[in-house]
This record gives structure tokens, C-alpha cells and sequence, in this order.
């Protein structure tokens, strides 16, 4: 296993899918690179077998981002309960807030490019779809991932996958109607 | 006026005998694997829309062309998220 080459392939990829399922642009920068050294770590296991490394750089990364949320949320807990303590009224917590709105009070700080609105609007759209029309869609089209590795991480057929990227690109044409995409 | 709540109470709570046991999605919901969407699937075709395929699961009338990642949709997306990945982490030996 060529560690670069597989970097080079794989983490511009499973960044912008992570971006585009949810993370912060920064968060996907510390969850590819986490993902990438625990495949380095998995290295002679995977030398000897016939894994698909791509799919389990997918499968770590969303892993990773389960386990965050799940101690973020541990800490958002604590939080509101010192908060509550301190009795204070405090607003919304970055863990409770759209992700519409987490977009656009982070990346939207920096200038307003056409990638950056057309990201935000994107984003938006992806968060107004099932979730399991989300991941096929972005696995598919973001994660450059083939119909039968869908289906294999995903745990469903072949076909369902089809139906679920057809199904989620009518919708995101529905909701981004305005930009006339066809 | 006294009512007896639990007189005629038979353990069937406004269920129509034509719903019972439908289920979560027996009733408006997203049933994509239920044995009754399976029987309508070969039925299917694309130009029949999101709605004739919310509740199936179309075998082979899906064309290549409408999962294709080069239409508009694609390449809008992929104008939007073509950012950089971060550098590679330097590995331990």
C-alpha cells in the first residue's frame, strides 16, 4: 500500500464528502487526516488483503464523526447544566443550531465567492433530503464511489442505490429549482 | 352524566379494520421495501417521476444517463465542493 498515493486519491474526496454530509471544513481536515493514520496504523492487515481501502477510509471517517458528535453532545449536556446552575439564559448551542445557520456564521466569514454561495446552498439543499438519499447521493457524486460500494457500505441492493441517487437528485433539482439546474 | 371510559373500551384504538397492522409507512409513509412496493416495481419507469418511485424499488429502467455525475446537478456539485484536502499527517514508523 502506497500511503501517498492513496492520500491523494482518497482524502481530497472524503474531504469535500464530509463537508458536503455536514462538517465544518476544518473538522473534515482533522477527521480525513485521523482517518488516514488509523489506515496507517491497519497497514500490514491491509497489505494482505483484498479490502477496499477507499470504502473503509469512508466507513472511519463517518465513524470518527459519530464518535465526536456523541462527546460533543456529552459536552453540550454539561454545558447547559453549568449554564443552568449559573443561571443563565443562554441561547442555542453550536450543536443545536441548523446547519444552515452553523454555515453561515463560520464559512461565510471568509469572502463571498461563487463556490462558497453555491456550497452553502448546496449544503442547505443535501440537509433537506432524507438522510439515506444524502449519503448514496454524496457517496456517488462527492465520494466519486461506484453503485456497488454503495451498496456495500450501505447494506442495501444495488438497485435501491440507484433509486436512492435518482430520488435525491429530482429533489435537490426541486429545491434548487431557482438556479435552474437541470 | 357519568361515562364509563372503560366500558367499551376493546383494546382497538380508532384503527380501521383495513389499517390494522399496516405498520409504520402502511399509511402515507416511505414503504420502499415492502412486499406490496416490490410487486408494483417492474412497473416503473424514470419518466414516471419521484412519486411513482417513493414507495419501489425499479430493477433496470434507471439509465445510465440519469446517474450520470457529468449532468448540471454534477457539476454544479462538484463546483461547489472542490476544496483542498488537508496535508498528509506525517505517519509514525
Amino acid at each position: 500500500m502506497n500511503i501517498e498515493e492513496l492520500y491523494k486519491t482518497i482524502a481530497p474526496r472524503l474531504t469535500n464528502w464530509l463537508v458536503a454530509s455536514g462538517s465544518s471544513y476544518h473538522e473534515a481536515c482533522d477527521l480525513v487526516q485521523s482517518t488516514f493514520l488509523k489506515l496507517w496504523k491497519m497497514r500490514d492487515d491491509l497489505r494482505n488483503s483484498e479490502s477496499d481501502v477507499s470504502g473503509l477510509a469512508f466507513t472511519i471517517a463517518r465513524n470518527l464523526r459519530k464518535n465526536i458528535a456523541r462527546d460533543n453532545a456529552r459536552l453540550t449536556f454539561v454545558g447547559e447544566i453549568r449554564d443552568a446552575d449559573e443561571g443563565e439564559q443562554g441561547g442555542a448551542s453550536a450543536d443545536g443550531e441548523s446547519l444552515a445557520t452553523r454555515l453561515s456564521t463560520t464559512d461565510n466569514r471568509q469572502s463571498g465567492s461563487d463556490s462558497e454561495y453555491l456550497r452553502q446552498r448546496l449544503t442547505e439543499a443535501f440537509a433537506k433530503l432524507p438522510p439515506i438519499l444524502r449519503e448514496a447521493y454524496t457517496l456517488f457524486q462527492i465520494g466519486e464511489m461506484s453503485i456497488r460500494d454503495i451498496a456495500n457500505q450501505t447494506g442495501v441492493s444495488e438497485n435501491l442505490v440507484k433509486v436512492r441517487i435518482f430520488r435525491a437528485k429530482s429533489k435537490l433539482r426541486e429545491i434548487l429549482a431557482d438556479l435552474r439546474v437541470t | 352524566m357519568d361515562i364509563n371510559l372503560n366500558s367499551n373500551f376493546n383494546g382497538n384504538i380508532g384503527v380501521r379494520p383495513d389499517m390494522q397492522g399496516a405498520g409504520v409507512g402502511g399509511v402515507g409513509g416511505a414503504a420502499e421495501e415492502s412486499p406490496k412496493a416490490s410487486r408494483t416495481a417492474a412497473n416503473l419507469t424514470v419518466g414516471k417521476g419521484v412519486d411513482a418511485l417513493s414507495s419501489a424499488e425499479p430493477t433496470a429502467e434507471i439509465t445510465a444517463d440519469a446517474l450520470s455525475r457529468d449532468d448540471d446537478l454534477g457539476k454544479l456539485v462538484n463546483a461547489a465542493f472542490s476544496l483542498s484536502a488537508p496535508p498528509m499527517p506525517a505517519f509514525p514508523e
